[in-house]
């Protein structure tokens, strides 16, 4: 048995030291998942607990089918989903004129901090800032996106289109600010 | 088919492996909260049993004392048929316990007033089958009888039950 099933049998029969080295485990690489779907660290550290609770609440129905890590990753996700949708319905999501798509090969993320990454991400609007994660991060195609947040394709695509060109923008910002500091 | 260009595989190797350290603090709130769920179910468990334990000791109770019952207070059906075949085979002694009743429903004097009438009736058919000459006379025997019993009811304060008269005119239109 090797030590990642073990410390599943252990959380599936309720033990404490079993709980803990999971969630030490896995907690700093859920924090970042957290961070990238919410807008500050409250509301991250927030989407963190919520979802180690969800996971030693359910881990009796994990079927070792998939590995242990995608199926927490998958919770987290559900779980700040939840979160953005509450955002969502004070502020829908909307078809926006297709944004022209600037495929510009000099911008790159290559020179910048993984924090200055997250707070672009931050300033994107809600919307575009969960559907951004689905589809670039995450790695979800647009259907699978309209079927998890219940929205059109289309609505989907426009978003992302959108949150790619506010991103760009940011990095060109980010970009010149570099060049002049240098 | 959507594939990712450059600036998606950019942001997913970003983030691939990165990790943020929690604040401490987040696991003493998810250990609290496990531990409330796992006693909340451990309190439901223990209700359920306390309400299935309950019912069981009601319903034992109801089929014990159901059962007291039937063997101590109930009349047995042996019983009950032997007091019907008495009731059926003793048909004079219900007749006579009848009339005792009604005796008593209708009180000593009126019913001794109602044998009177009753044994003057069986007089005066004896007195026709033996002679009709004396049933003349004893028509006015009767009649001044009756008229007698009438003013006595009368000076009584009571009045004679209507069957006693009817009796009378019965007999006197025979």
């Amino acid at each position: 048995m090797t030590s990642e099933n073990s410390l599943i049998s252990g959380c599936k029969n309720g033990d404490r030291k079993s709980q803990r080295q999971l969630y030490d485990q896995y907690a700093s690489k859920m924090m970042m998942v957290c961070l990238r779907y919410s807008k500050s660290d409250q509301e991250a550290e927030d989407i963190l607990q919520e979802s180690f609770i969800k996971v030693f609440d359910k881990i009796k129905g994990f079927k070792e089918e998939s590995r242990l890590i995608y199926w927490i990753k998958r919770i987290v996700i559900n779980t700040a989903l939840n979160h953005g949708r509450k955002k969502l319905y004070m502020f829908p999501m909307v078809d926006i004129n297709e944004v022209e798509r600037q495929d510009n090969d000099d911008i790159s993320i290559s020179s910048l901090q993984l924090q200055e990454l997250l707070k672009m991400i931050h300033e994107l609007p809600s919307g575009c800032q969960i559907i951004f994660n689905l589809y670039a991060i995450e790695g979800y195609n647009h259907n699978e996106i309209a079927d998890m947040l219940e929205i059109s394709v289309g609505t989907s695509k426009s978003q992302y289109a959108r949150a790619r060109y506010l991103l760009r923008e940011m990095i060109g910002k980010e970009e010149i600010t570099y060049g002049n500091a240098r | 088919m959507e594939m990712p260009d450059k600036f998606e595989e950019e942001w997913r190797a970003a983030f691939e492996n990165a990790e943020m350290p929690p604040n401490p603090a987040i696991w003493d709130k998810v250990e609290l909260a496990v531990a409330n769920s796992a006693n909340g179910n451990f309190k439901r468990r223990i209700f359920i049993f306390k309400l299935m334990t309950a019912a069981s000791i009601a319903f034992a109770l109801t089929i014990g004392g159901v059962g007291v019952y039937r063997e101590f207070y109930m009349p047995k059906n042996d019983q009950l048929l032997s007091e019907s075949k008495e009731l059926s085979t003793d048909s004079t002694g219900s007749q006579n316990k009848a009339e005792e009743l009604m005796e008593k429903i209708a009180g000593p004097e009126r019913s001794s007033g109602n044998r009177a009438v009753v044994d003057e009736n069986k007089q005066g058919s004896e007195a026709i089958d033996r002679d009709p000459e004396t049933n003349k006379d004893f028509e006015r025997q009767l009649l001044a009888n009756s008229e007698k019993r009438g003013s006595d009811t009368r000076s009584n304060g009571r009045v004679l039950p209507d069957n006693n008269v009817t009796n009378t005119q019965n007999f006197l239109s025979l």
